[in-house]
């Protein structure tokens, strides 16, 4: 976290970082620090958290190791309510909206994400019980269809708008302010504390849905409980930051690999490997080609994707 | 129901169709039920009563819904008509935890595809007794291991055992689940196919531990194709057939010779060995 704070375009010195946070100065620096640089870090570790807590809860949801919460449609409506925003918006709304921009897009891409979920919940839905392979279907169909989208808004967008949108996709911690981490917070923490406390209900889910029942498990009621509270936090955290992959995939497998699959360990150990893996790509993304910034999902996509592609080799062995 | 077991959710029924026995205590009931998948009726008017320690085999050809008729206990959806009781109280509207003390199912294959390691799954059978089992449950799992003979399996992820080796696994964390928290009086087990993958050994071993169990009051609904096991092992059978109604009674009534040859389209032959056991051969 230290290294987070005093790397990025301007440099301060670790030990100069800690004593200014400590003595309260004020100056350029300590702006820098409590302004800029702080809220991004706390935001990058609940965001990174989040998302691996989530995935953590996502897989055994579904039983497969390769879920995560953009199954749910969460990214895909995500980007469809940015798109819609960013192009439509200045269309629309003319210049007046201008004061609200760091507000309307990411309430569009939180209702983008949110509108998606519901449209796959309700295609999964047969009498009142939500079947997970359905889910996944849905999910796919409703991702394909929010990309058609998105794709169809590049097409009538103009240079700027077009830049800004797919920067959005890339993903980045870059706009991040109290009132982001505020808002993200108000969401992301109950959840994460919600999901902290399940580790023998999600344990109970691997063991399939009828035995889970027999266990004493209302798995329907479960089941709604994820889906509503993933979509509902990550929902508000793809508003701010984009699209950032790979996480919700990758920490948990880290940790499983190392310590088995029991949520007792799987959820606190890949809550702590999702945050330091979003601190460390988004630094890393600030400073590899200072002061030019690396979107930090396409940074975690670089890592992630070589990764995953082990991971399903591993799994065919 | 007159004689009342010691469950505080016990409510006498006011309208009991048929009189009640004295003991031992009718654990499950079936009255009237009628199963389905999807769309397609399998089972039409089943009525039957388990009772304490004993252990009912439902047989039939596949297809025929036995599974089915097991998983309507917690799919209330499969249930096209009539319900199922367990003690007098519909199951519709008991809670899943309260049942889940109660009443234990072992599946014919676990959808179980992560490294747990094996004692963690057998600990899962000891969710539903969390508040009254605060005392060693490291201990009470691998006394259930030790039942199935999985001991030596303890630290090894499920994954990593053949088909045989998880049924034991599934089979101690039922039994954990069942005999947790009150022994075996009272409870129902629900085995489905549990000696699909097993050797003859380790069938015979763990068939004779279910018998133990059940003679010290548990009661036991165990789908089986090995009618040779079911004429051994069961006390009452369920013969279920796609061209007749259910056939319900004690397991020699039921697997009659020219009962399972009409039910399974087949000609069967008993014939008796010389340690007085019985065995069935087809064709």
């Amino acid at each position: 976290m230290l290294w987070g704070l005093s790397s990025g375009a301007v440099t301060l010195n670790p030990w100069e970082t800690a004593v200014n946070w400590l003595s309260g100065e004020s100056g350029m620096h300590t702006h820098i620090l409590w302004q800029i640089r702080l809220p991004r870090i706390l935001l990058a570790g609940m965001v990174g958290a989040l998302l691996a807590l989530t995935g953590s809860a996502l897989q055994a949801l579904f039983r497969n190791p390769l879920a995560e919460p953009s199954l749910l449609g969460i990214s895909g409506g995500g980007s469809m309510g940015a798109a819609l925003s960013i192009v439509l918006g200045t269309t629309w709304l003319g210049a007046t909206w201008l004061e609200w921009e760091i507000w309307l897009m990411p309430a569009a891409a939180f209702a983008g994400s949110l509108m998606c979920t519901l449209l796959i919940f309700g295609m999964a839905r047969n009498q009142g019980n939500i079947g997970v392979q359905h889910l996944l279907l849905a999910g796919v169909a409703t991702n394909a269809l929010a990309g058609a989208v998105v794709g169809l808004m590049l097409v009538i967008a103009n240079d700027t708008q077009a830049r800004s949108l797919t920067f959005w996709t890339l993903g980045s911690f870059g706009s991040s302010s109290w009132e982001a981490l505020g808002m993200i917070a108000l969401f992301g923490l109950p959840v994460m504390c919600f999901l902290l406390g399940q580790p023998r209900r999600l344990d109970l889910l691997l063991l399939g849905e009828t035995e889970a029942t027999h266990l004493g498990l209302r798995v329907e009621r479960f089941k709604k409980t994820l889906i509503t509270l993933t979509a509902l936090s990550v929902g508000a955290a793809v508003a701010f930051t984009g699209i950032i992959g790979f996480i919700g995939l990758v920490a948990p497998h880290v940790v499983r690999l190392c310590c088995g699959p029991g949520h007792k360990q799987l959820l606190p150990l890949s809550a702590l490997l999702g945050a330091i893996l979003a601190i460390v790509a988004d630094t890393l993304a600030r400073t590899l080609a200072a002061p030019v910034e690396i979107p930090v999902g396409l940074l975690l996509a670089l890592i992630g994707v070589p990764f995953f592609l082990y991971l399903i080799r591993r799994s065919q062995k | 129901m007159a004689a009342s077991a010691p469950s505080p959710l016990e409510k006498p029924l006011a309208q009991e169709p048929r009189p009640v026995q004295s003991q031992p205590l009718i654990t499950l009931a079936a009255r009237g039920l009628g199963i389905q998948a999807g769309s397609r009726r399998l089972i039409s008017d089943l009525s039957f009563e388990l009772r304490g320690g004993e252990l009912l085999s439902i047989v039939g050809p596949n297809g025929v819904g036995k599974s089915s008729l097991l998983r309507s206990l917690t799919q209330a959806r499969s249930i096209a008509a009539g319900q199922w009781t367990l003690e007098g109280i519909p199951l519709r509207q008991m809670a899943p935890a309260t049942m889940a003390r109660k009443v234990a199912y072992m599946p014919q294959h676990s959808e179980l595809n992560f490294p747990l390691a094996v004692s963690e799954v057998v600990a899962l059978g000891l969710w539903p007794h969390r508040g009254y089992l605060e005392q060693h449950p490291q201990h009470w799992v691998h006394h259930c291991l030790g039942l199935t003979e999985m001991t030596w399996a303890a630290n090894i992820p499920y994954t990593q055992l053949s088909g045989g080796e998880r049924q034991r696994v599934q089979l101690a964390r039922a039994l954990a689940q069942v005999l947790a928290a009150g022994g075996p009086q009272g409870r129902l087990l629900l085995l489905d196919e549990p000696t699909a993958s097993l050797d003859p050994k380790h069938s015979l071993h763990i068939l004779k531990l279910i018998q133990s169990f059940c003679q010290q009051g548990l009661s036991c609904i165990w789908v089986v194709h090995d009618l040779n096991l079911a004429l051994r092992f069961a006390t009452h059978s369920l013969l279920l057939s796609p061209h007749q109604p259910p056939c319900y009674g004690t397991a020699e009534e039921v697997l009659s010779v020219k009962r399972l040859s009409q039910a399974f389209e087949c000609e069967f032959s008993l014939h008796t060995f010389g340690n007085n056991q019985k065995g069935l051969i087809t064709g």
